[in-house]
C-alpha cells in the first residue's frame, strides 16, 4: 500500500518510468529476453524503492533534489577529435573512450590487448546478447541499494566490460575515459564490469572529464569481481565541469586472498558522489580504499564506503582526505560491517579535512558494526585549517603567501599520492592536483 | 643598516613593546638580553612581519626602506632572516624542495637567476657538511623527526644558504648541548662580514662567549633599559637582572 503511494508522489521516479517505457525497445539488448527481463526487474525495484531522500541513512548528507530539478537531454552527436583527449589519456595504457555516454572505437587505443584480456563496450555486449561476455553483470550490486543502482540497471546504455583470465597479469593500465562534450546536458547511465580471474592482476582507471562546460548527469555503476588471489587496482579521476552532476557507485566482491585497491581523486562536478560498496568474501581478502576530494565554490562531494567483512582474516584500510575552499561541502561516510564469523578482522578508517575557508563544511560519519569479538577496528577524523606557524615559517624564508599555501595544501593531499606505485597514473594525478592548486592562486589574485 | 625608533607593538591587543630604540650598523653584532616576558621574541616577530604583531607607533627603517610596509616574504628578500626559537615541523613538505623554493624565491626577489638543480644540490651538501649536519636529515620533510639540536642546525643551514644581511637569532641557544651550541655559533660566525649584521636574542650569556657581540642591550618591560658591551652580559650573568632593578620571572 505504502509503495503505491510512493510511486505517485515520487516525480523523479515517474520521470524515469516514463522514459523507460518510451526507450525500452531502443536500449541495447532489447531483442534479448534475458536483457529485457533484467531491465524490467530493475525498473520494478526502482519504482518500489524510489530514489533516496536525506532520511535514508546512507544519503543523510547528500540531497538529490537538485539533480531531480535539473533538465537533461539525450546526447547529441558532437565532434570530438583525438587531440582534444591527449591530456586525459594515460601514457602507455589501453584506452577506451566514451563520448557523452557512447563508446567511440576511433578515439580509443585498444590494439594489442594481451592474450587473456577481453574488452568490449557494454552496448556491444548487450547487442550480441552473449551471456558469457556479461557473466557477473548484476551479480555484485544489489538492486535495492539506496541510490541509482536499480535505475542504472534498467537504463544502462554503455560502459566498459573488461575480463581478465586466470593467471594473467596485465602490465599496462586499462583506462576508460568518459567525456562530456561542450554544452552537453546529456544524462548518461553508464555501467562497467570488471572481472578478474584467479591470481590475475590488473589496473583499471576511469576518468570523467568535460571538454568545456557541460551540465549533464552521469550515473555510473561499476561492478568488479575479484577471483581468488586476484589483484585489482582501480583509480577514479572525476574532473567534470563544475556544472555537471556525477553519481558513481563501485560494487566489488573480493575473493579469497584477493586484493582490491581503490583510489579516487574527485575535484569536479557541482555535486559528486563516489560510493564504494565491497564485500571481502573469502579469507585473507584485503582492500585499501583511499581518496582525495578537492572542492571549491559551492561544490559538493560525497565519498561513501561500505565494507562488508564477511569472512575471517580480512583486512581493510581507508584514508580519505578532503580539501575545501569557499562554500564547498564534503561528506565522508565510512561503514564497516564485521560478520559474526569474521574473526581476526583488521579494519581501519581515517578521514582528514583541510578547510581553506570558514564557510566550507565537512561532514564525517564513521559507522562500525561489529559482530565478531576478536577484531581490530579503528576510525578517526580530523578537521583543521592550514597551520599558521608553518605558513609564517615558509614566508619568513622568502616564499610568498600563495606559494606557501599551495605547498601546504599539496603536502596535505600528496601524502596519499606518494604511496601510489610509480607508473603513469601517479604523474597524471599529480598534474590534476597541481592544476587545481594553481586555480586557488589565480582566484585570489583576481579577488 | 637597521634603525628602530620609538617602536610600540601589541600582541592580541596587549602592548608588549613600549618605545624601543635601536640602531644597528653594518657588520655589527648586537645582543638583546632580558628577563622573560620583556618582549625579546616579540621584537623578532615584529622585525619579520608576523601576523598578529601590530605596530601601533614608531618606525623601522632597513637599508633606507620602511620595513613595516613589506610583507613577510619581502622582508626575507631584503635580507632579514629570523632563526626561530622553535623551528616548525612541516609534514609533507620535503626539505630539499622547501630549501630550493626558498632560495630561488629570495634570488628572484633580488633580481638574481634561479639556481640550477645540480648547483643547488652541491651547495646544500657542502653547507650541511660545514655545519656537521647529516644530509640524510634533508631527505625528510621539513624539521620532521629532527632533534632540538638538528632543528637549530637546520636554521643555520637555511641562514647560510640565504646569506642574509641581518640575521635575527631568537634564543637559538635554548635547548642546545655544548657541541650543538658551538656548531651553531661557528655557522653564524662564518657568515660575519663587513656588510652583514646580527641581532642575537638570548636569555643567557652562554651563547655570547661564542658569538661575541659588539653591543649588548637589555630589554625590559618593552624598552631598552641598558646598553653596554660584552662585559654587560658577563655582569648580568653574575649578578642577575636584579642589578638593573629588574625581576627575572624565570626561576633560575
Amino acid at each position: 500500500m505504502t509503495s503505491s503511494v510512493q510511486i505517485l508522489t515520487d516525480p523523479a521516479i515517474a520521470k524515469y518510468r516514463e522514459q523507460y517505457g518510451a526507450l525500452e525497445a531502443q536500449l541495447p539488448g532489447g531483442e534479448h529476453d534475458w536483457v529485457t527481463s533484467l531491465r524490467d526487474q530493475a525498473m520494478s525495484v526502482a519504482i518500489r524503492t524510489g530514489l533516496p531522500t536525506r532520511r535514508v541513512e546512507s544519503w543523510k548528507y547528500t540531497d538529490l533534489r537538485p539533480i531531480h530539478r535539473a533538465e537533461f537531454s539525450a546526447a547529441v552527436a558532437s565532434e570530438v577529435t583525438g587531440a582534444m583527449l591527449d591530456l586525459y589519456k594515460l601514457d602507455d595504457a589501453f584506452v577506451a573512450v566514451f563520448v557523452d555516454g557512447s563508446f567511440v572505437p576511433a578515439l580509443s587505443r585498444l590494439e594489442g590487448l594481451p592474450v587473456g584480456v577481453e574488452f568490449s563496450s557494454l552496448a556491444d555486449a548487450l547487442l550480441s546478447g552473449e551471456k558469457g561476455l556479461l557473466e557477473g553483470l548484476g551479480d555484485v550490486v544489489a538492486l535495492e541499494t539506496p541510490g541509482f543502482a536499480a535505475l542504472n540497471t534498467a537504463l544502462m546504455q554503455d560502459g566498459g566490460v573488461c575480463r581478465i583470465a586466470d593467471n594473467v597479469s596485465v602490465e599496462k593500465p586499462v583506462q576508460f575515459i568518459f567525456v562530456s562534450t561542450e554544452n552537453s546536458s546529456a544524462e548518461c547511465h553508464l555501467r562497467n564490469l570488471v572481472v578478474t580471474g584467479v591470481n590475475s592482476k590488473a589496473t583499471v582507471m576511469q576518468s570523467f572529464v568535460s571538454l568545456g562546460m557541460s551540465s549533464g548527469f552521469s550515473d555510473v555503476v561499476t561492478e568488479a569481481v575479484l577471483g581468488q588471489g586476484a589483484n585489482l587496482r582501480h583509480v577514479t579521476h572525476q574532473d567534470q565541469s563544475a556544472t555537471a552532476w556525477h553519481i558513481g557507485l563501485i560494487a566489488a566482491r573480493v575473493g579469497r586472498d584477493a586484493h582490491f585497491d581503490s583510489f579516487v581523486l574527485s575535484s569536479g562536478a557541482r555535486l559528486a558522489r563516489n560510493e564504494i560498496r565491497l564485500r571481502l568474501d573469502g579469507e585473507g581478502a584485503d582492500c585499501s580504499l583511499n581518496g582525495i576530494a578537492m572542492v571549491r565554490d559551492r561544490q559538493h562531494c560525497d565519498n561513501t564506503t561500505d565494507v562488508d567483512h564477511a569472512k575471517s582474516h580480512c583486512h581493510s584500510s581507508q584514508v580519505y582526505k578532503n580539501v575545501l575552499d569557499d562554500r564547498a561541502h564534503t561528506v565522508f561516510q565510512g561503514r564497516v560491517h564485521v560478520a559474526p564469523d569474521a574473526q581476526k578482522t583488521d579494519a581501519h578508517q581515517m578521514n582528514r579535512n583541510l578547510l581553506l575557508s570558514r564557510n566550507a563544511q565537512a561532514d564525517c560519519k564513521p559507522e562500525l558494526i561489529i559482530h565478531a569479538d576478536d577484531v581490530k577496528c579503528s576510525h578517526g577524523a580530523t578537521v583543521g585549517d592550514l597551520d599558521q606557524d608553518a605558513l609564517f615559517y615558509l614566508q619568513s624564508r622568502g616564499i610568498d603567501l600563495e606559494t606557501a599555501r599551495n605547498m601546504m595544501v599539496h603536502a596535505f593531499a600528496a601524502e596519499l599520492l606518494e604511496a601510489l606505485p610509480e607508473d603513469s597514473i601517479r604523474p597524471y594525478l599529480e598534474n590534476a592536483m597541481s592544476s587545481w592548486l594553481e586555480n586557488i592562486a589565480s582566484v585570489e589574485e583576481a579577488a | 643598516m637597521l634603525s628602530i625608533k620609538n617602536l610600540h607593538a601589541t600582541v592580541h591587543g596587549k602592548e608588549i613593546l613600549r618605545g624601543v630604540d635601536l640602531e644597528i650598523g653594518a657588520g655589527e653584532v648586537h645582543a638583546i638580553m632580558g628577563p622573560n616576558g620583556s618582549g625579546k621574541s616579540t621584537l623578532s616577530y615584529v622585525l619579520s612581519g608576523r601576523e598578529g604583531y601590530d605596530v601601533t607607533d614608531g618606525e623601522i627603517i632597513y637599508n633606507g626602506k620602511n620595513l613595516l610596509e613589506l610583507d613577510v616574504h619581502e622582508r626575507a628578500g631584503e635580507g632579514i632572516f629570523l632563526a626561530f626559537q622553535y623551528p616548525v615541523e612541516i609534514p609533507g613538505v620535503s626539505s630539499m624542495s622547501f630549501l630550493r623554493t626558498s632560495l630561488n624565491s629570495v634570488r628572484r626577489y633580488r633580481g638574481e637567476d634561479e639556481i640550477s638543480a645540480v648547483d643547488f644540490l652541491k651547495l646544500v651538501r657542502a653547507t650541511a657538511k660545514s655545519l656537521e649536519m647529516d644530509d640524510k636529515l634533508l631527505q625528510r620533510p621539513v624539521n620532521v623527526g629532527f632533534s632540538g639540536g638538528e632543528k637549530k642546525r637546520n636554521e643555520v643551514l637555511q641562514m647560510s644558504l640565504l646569506e642574509p644581511s641581518l640575521a635575527v637569532l631568537d634564543e637559538t641557544d635554548s635547548g642546545l648541548d655544548i657541541d650543538a651550541l658551538k656548531a651553531v655559533a661557528d655557522g653564524v660566525n662564518a657568515l660575519r662580514a663587513p656588510d652583514r649584521s646580527a641581532l642575537v636574542i638570548t636569555h643567557y650569556q652562554r651563547l655570547l662567549s661564542y658569538i661575541v657581540p659588539d653591543f649588548v642591550h637589555v630589554l625590559a618591560q618593552g624598552k631598552i633599559a641598558a646598553t653596554g658591551d660584552k662585559e654587560l652580559a658577563l655582569e648580568l650573568e653574575k649578578n642577575g637582572y636584579a642589578m638593573l632593578g629588574l625581576e627575572d620571572t624565570e626561576a633560575a
